[in-house]
């Protein structure tokens, strides 16, 4: 006899952003955002609810990956940041703030949602005029030429990062890695189309930030089984190489969740496992002296490998395949069935032991110019070093964005105060006309103007966690803290003097127009952010945030 | 639908969790710790615990604040087997110190830099302060460690008498280049004796046990083998029983008596198996199928089992190689180890896998996952069944596995109270582990709360000198005072003092000597107590880096919980 289940009709909630739940959890999710922004930023704990591991973390990207929203609307503006970031590796935090504030704002002037868009839509085109145009005040030269910048960028990024836990020379030391790695990966001596290369970052626990090291080509743990020993009776290279990407455990599990009929007699173990030895045989035959494997390797495989003098590394990971293809040139074998092609064979320059700290490792080196590099990074704790790697990863995927657009912003909140003192300036003297065109009253869109850039500027006051107040010049529009022993502006651009007129930045000042400072290579600023990164934030920022502002119902099936 | 909730934490209540946890590990502080009883109140279990790797263990926290201070003590015990306490302590008046900063309006930045340069200044202390091992020769060892020396004279005049019938036979004009060598390993080995008296922090009778073994290590090498220290615990006998020998010493059951007597003084094969002895078995990563049916056409089914076929075959292999010992790292299947005592085999159960590297490395034996995979180049040759114990109150005889070329030690630890035995092991290895960071550091720091002592001072005159922060002097001020809490602590735990109040007092007055221009330099009891100079100071900066990860902190968040699940309160929802 069967049941019929009647279905529960569908949920609808008309009018979301009017609904106060919805709000509040918008403004939570705003202040778990800015309370956790920039260099001072508060650390956030997050464990699940049977106590386990816990991350600490104040960076974008790790909090949005743990955390689960229940709201809809907020699933997709964490996806979108989220989606940014894996792009961009900067500005999640950015993003998130200023999309948030866009909402927030709109509902508190009370604006209509389609005026709102299209004057966002409209300013957000200035701001993308203005930024990729020659006058803008708050964009500099990346000069590739020297490291300089290049460690200027990274070191702002690290310091963006509190739970990374670095002092002053930690930072410095960590930069110029990241510097050093970033360089390791354009490939020397190479025409027509180039690749980057590939650092592969690995973390060990336990031991100071100063034994944090950059090597090339790919660093893997030992294997239980190898003694230094037998790595020295290899002799000198290149070794051949053979990679396998399937499991070679000699275990049936691939035919997936069937019931299998075995006829009795038959023992398919057995006769797997012959087939393992018989790819050995060819191996060995073929000269190989390096075998590696993704997954397990039959451990009587392993053995008569050793007994061939081959080194076996198994349990590479996924993570690991493609930097390993890189640098040896072979191609993973994908099957146990057939015999191995000459083609899929690699080469390796040479195999070595290399101690980093108190830990032993097997470096393995290409046999030519790969470009591959291996990242150790230590620190004294698990959660440190977790932060400290990622901020690590991302900071050197944002150098290389620099080589697409080699010019980098002003960090320490003067952006995102200069930006929005020359949006409202632009705009005041020809609210008219440009209100008219897009079809809306002035007021309207001087209130729009308003939202946007009070927006903007709620960024840079989430730099301050401690109470302090934020200022704004009235000359430069650079971002001030009223502090007596930093002598420089946010980005360390403009040095204080007596007459240079500040005024908090939440409060309302007369529009101006900002003077541009000229850059002088004695003259540089000390915190930089991603131009890149930041420009896509801003579009995307201003997108979402339309996007979200028109939507009218949320229904779900609750089925 | 899964959501995430969090809690805001606006009053730093993790501070003050961290500060409250800290507080119940105070009585581990100092040579005299006081146990603690934990009872389970759901098996009715108690444990006997000393040590605060070992509480943090046994305390459910679910908290995030309490599972940061499990993590960051695990990382320090598994390093340096000591150090936890210090740690902890600090974790907890550091957590004070940030709070009352906090109260007093101090921005979190100001306190984190700060802290940090009194970290810096008290970190200075640990550097300059230090004495080098070879500053230790002068004190004179005190009788609980003159024995060990003595016999230490003893065992090398036997070697000194050996070389020199060697001597006279062939290059007798070496002579006397060899007496000076083994005159320095003499020296060298009291030079030992000690530096561990002055690391044992009163654990005389464990830091004994670690000095015989590291004796019967090969003398040449500069620092005791650390990775070829194993201990085996024996109840029910008293605690002056333990003792070392050389090899691995493991416990068997009664039954394989009889084996051991058979294979005594005889040069034995060893297999070494890597993974379980059962015909089940599966090397990791070998994905078994769920659902196999086995058919077959013919009737007359095979009379013997797949077991008993896979039985067949193990002890053919083991005959065929000789094979008198097996070391196995998992389990071995019952029936097989009925079967092999008829024939003579040894298998021991349990071993770990780093026990079982040194006996490939010494004997040539190659650890396999499968005992039936093993042929001619796998089976290790030239080891020997050191005299076994009987226990038989305990149906349990002890034997010791020796191979020529090993310099695997086994301590022998016994106690006539089951509930201390882990309290004993954890002991040994942690001064075995303090021997081992003297000996690798070269240095060492005056314990006893010399040094901090020192760090109070430091502080006090750094906050006389120039500074940046305007807050500094408070910061610096309430670290010392932090200090001094540790210091009297140590000073009431150790039952020189019998209040706080009094240990203050005599704080106060070691300061004023100090300004009236004598140095603060002997430790508050004047006993000769000395500390790891890398283990303390590692556990200061793990301390204070726990400090300012919760510091920092302000939501904790909590994924997995739905709205509706009412078991939290105070909550809000994302």
């Amino acid at each position: 006899m069967s049941r019929i289940c009647k279905k529960k009709p569908a949920v609808c909630t008309d009018e979301p952003l009017s609904n106060s739940n919805i709000c509040q959890k918008i403004f939570l999710f705003r202040n778990i955002l800015s309370t956790a922004y920039g260099p001072t930023g508060r650390l956030k704990q997050i464990h699940n609810n049977v106590g386990g591991h816990v991350l600490t973390t104040s960076t974008s990207t790790a909090l949005l990956r743990r955390v689960d929203m229940s709201e809809p609307l907020l699933k997709m503006i964490s996806t979108a940041v989220q989606h940014h970031t894996a792009r961009y590796s900067d500005c999640g935090m950015f993003m998130g703030i200023f999309m948030l504030g866009l909402i927030e704002n709109t509902q508190k002037y009370n604006l209509r949602t389609i005026t709102a868009a299209k004057v966002y839509k409209h300013l957000v085109e200035e701001c993308n005029a203005y930024l990729k145009g020659d006058s803008c005040g708050c964009k500099v030269p990346v000069d590739l030429t020297s490291c300089d910048s290049l460690i200027a960028l990274a070191c702002s990024m690290i310091t963006s990062k509190p739970a990374c836990m670095l002092n002053s020379r930690e930072t410095q030391h960590i930069s110029s890695l990241i510097a050093q790695a970033f360089l390791y990966s354009i490939p020397c001596n190479s025409s027509g189309v180039t690749c980057f290369g590939r650092t592969v970052t690995i973390g060990i626990e336990g031991q100071s930030v100063s034994d944090s090291s950059v090597f090339p080509g790919l660093l893997v743990d030992v294997p239980e089984m190898l003694h230094p020993a037998d790595v020295e009776r290899l002799g000198s290279g290149p070794f051949r190489v053979v990679l396998f990407n399937v499991s070679l455990s000699g275990d049936i599990s691939e035919v997936g969740d069937v019931t299998l009929e075995i006829h009795r007699g038959v023992d398919p173990e057995r006769d797997l496992l012959k087939q393992l030895l018989k790819l050995g045989e060819q191996v060995v035959k073929e000269k190989v002296r390096l075998f590696a494997c993704q997954k397990v390797v039959h451990p009587i495989l392993q053995h008569y490998l050793r007994k061939h003098g081959v080194v076996v590394i198994e349990r590479l990971g996924l993570a690991l395949i493609e930097p390993f293809v890189q640098i040896t040139g072979a191609q993973a074998v994908a099957s146990v069935c057939s015999l191995v092609p000459t083609e899929a064979y690699g080469m390796v320059k040479e195999i070595c032991f290399r101690s980093c700290g108190s830990r032993e490792l097997l470096q393995i080196l290409p046999s030519k110019d790969t470009a591959v590099s291996t990242m150790v990074l230590c620190h004294r704790n698990e959660t440190m070093l977790e932060e400290l790697k990622m901020t690590c990863q991302r900071a050197e995927h944002v150098l290389r964005l620099t080589l697409r657009e080699p010019y980098a912003l002003l960090g320490g909140g003067c952006t995102e105060t200069l930006l929005a003192t020359h949006i409202t300036h632009m705009n005041e003297s020809s609210a008219a006309t440009t209100a008219a065109a897009l079809c809306v009253s002035q007021s309207e869109f001087l209130m729009a103007v308003e939202a946007f850039c009070s927006s903007l500027q709620s960024v840079a006051l989430s730099l301050e966690h401690d109470g302090q107040d934020c200022l704004i010049d009235l000359t430069y529009a650079h971002r001030w803290v009223p502090d007596i022993y930093t002598k420089t502006c946010g980005c360390g651009l403009v040095e204080d003097r007596s007459n240079l007129e500040k005024t908090p930045l939440n409060t309302a000042y007369h529009t101006f127009s900002p003077v541009s400072l000229k850059n002088s290579p004695d003259n540089q600023p000390r915190i930089l952010d991603s131009f890149s990164a930041k420009l896509n934030a801003l579009n995307v920022a201003v997108e979402m945030a339309n996007f979200v502002l028109d939507v009218k119902y949320i229904i779900k099936d609750i089925n | 639908m899964s959501g995430s909730a969090t809690v805001a934490q606006r009053r730093h209540i993790g501070l003050q969790q961290l500060e409250a946890i800290a507080a119940t590990t105070h009585g581990f502080l100092g040579p005299n710790k006081r146990p603690k009883f934990m009872q389970d109140e759901d098996s009715r279990d108690a444990v006997l615990v000393s040590s605060c790797s070992r509480l943090l263990e046994r305390i459910e926290l679910d908290g995030s604040i309490g599972q940061l201070l499990h993590e960051t003590v695990q990382a320090q015990q598994k390093i340096f087997h000591s150090g936890t306490g210090t740690l902890v302590f600090l974790a907890g008046v550091w957590s004070r110190v940030a709070l009352e900063c906090l109260n007093r309006g101090i921005t979190v930045l100001d306190i984190k830099t700060a802290m940090r340069k009194g970290l810096e200044v008290c970190l200075k202390v640990c550097k300059q302060s230090a004495v080098s091992v070879e500053e230790l020769k002068e004190h004179k060892p005190t009788s609980a460690f003159k024995s060990e020396i003595q016999e230490t004279k003893l065992q090398n005049m036997d070697v000194k008498l050996s070389q020199n019938l060697k001597l006279t036979l062939k290059h007798s004009r070496h002579f006397n280049s060899h007496d000076a060598q083994t005159e320095n390993t003499q020296t060298a080995l009291n030079d030992v004796t000690r530096i561990a008296q002055a690391v044992s922090h009163g654990c005389d009778s464990s830091m004994r046990l670690v000095l015989k073994a590291c004796k019967l290590q090969p003398k040449n090498a500069q620092n005791m083998d650390i990775q070829k220290l194993v201990t085996c615990l024996i109840p029910s006998l008293s605690e002056e029983k333990s003792h070392v020998l050389h090899g691995f010493v493991t416990l068997l059951s009664v039954e394989q008596a009889s084996v051991v007597r058979h294979l005594q003084a005889q040069a034995l094969n060893i297999a070494l198996v890597n993974g379980d002895l059962c015909d089940k078995y599966r090397h990791v990563g070998f994905n078994r199928l769920g659902n196999v049916v086995h058919i077959t056409d013919c009737a007359d089914m095979p009379s013997v089992s797949l077991e008993e076929r896979w039985m067949e075959d193990v002890l053919r292999k083991l005959h065929e190689f000789s094979i008198d010992v097996v070391l196995v790292s998992g389990m071995a299947n019952v029936k097989l180890k009925d079967r092999v005592f008829g024939a003579n085999v040894l298998v021991i159960e349990g071993v770990k896998t780093s026990i079982l590297k040194e006996f490939s490395i010494c004997t040539g034996a190659v650890l396999v996952s499968y005992i039936t995979q093993i042929d001619e180049s796998c089976v290790g040759r030239g080891v020997t069944l050191g005299p076994w114990r009987d226990f038989s109150e305990n149906d349990l005889i002890m034997v010791s596995i020796v191979t020529a070329g090993t310099s695997l030690v086994t301590a022998v630890i016994c106690s006539s109270v089951p509930a201390k035995l882990q309290s004993l092991e954890d002991q040994f290895w942690s001064c075995a582990y303090r021997l081992h960071q003297a000996l690798a550091d070269g240095k060492v720091l005056r314990g006893a709360g010399a040094v901090e002592l020192l760090c109070i001072q430091q502080l006090h005159q750094s906050k006389q000198t120039e500074m940046e922060n305007p807050h500094e002097g408070v910061v610096l001020e309430l670290m010392a005072e932090a200090w001094m809490d540790y210091v009297s602590t140590l000073m009431l735990n150790s039952g020189s003092v019998g209040s706080k109040a009094e240990a203050w007092t005599a704080i106060a007055h070691q300061m004023r000597l100090h300004i009236n221009g004598e140095a603060v330099a002997q430790g508050v009891d004047g006993i000769s107590v000395y500390d790891n100079v890398t283990v303390k100071s590692e556990a200061w900066r793990r301390a204070l880096d726990l400090v300012f990860l919760v510091l920092q902190s302000d939501t904790e968040i909590i994924t997995g919980v739905s709205e509706g699940e009412n078991v939290y309160r105070e909550l809000m929802y994302l």
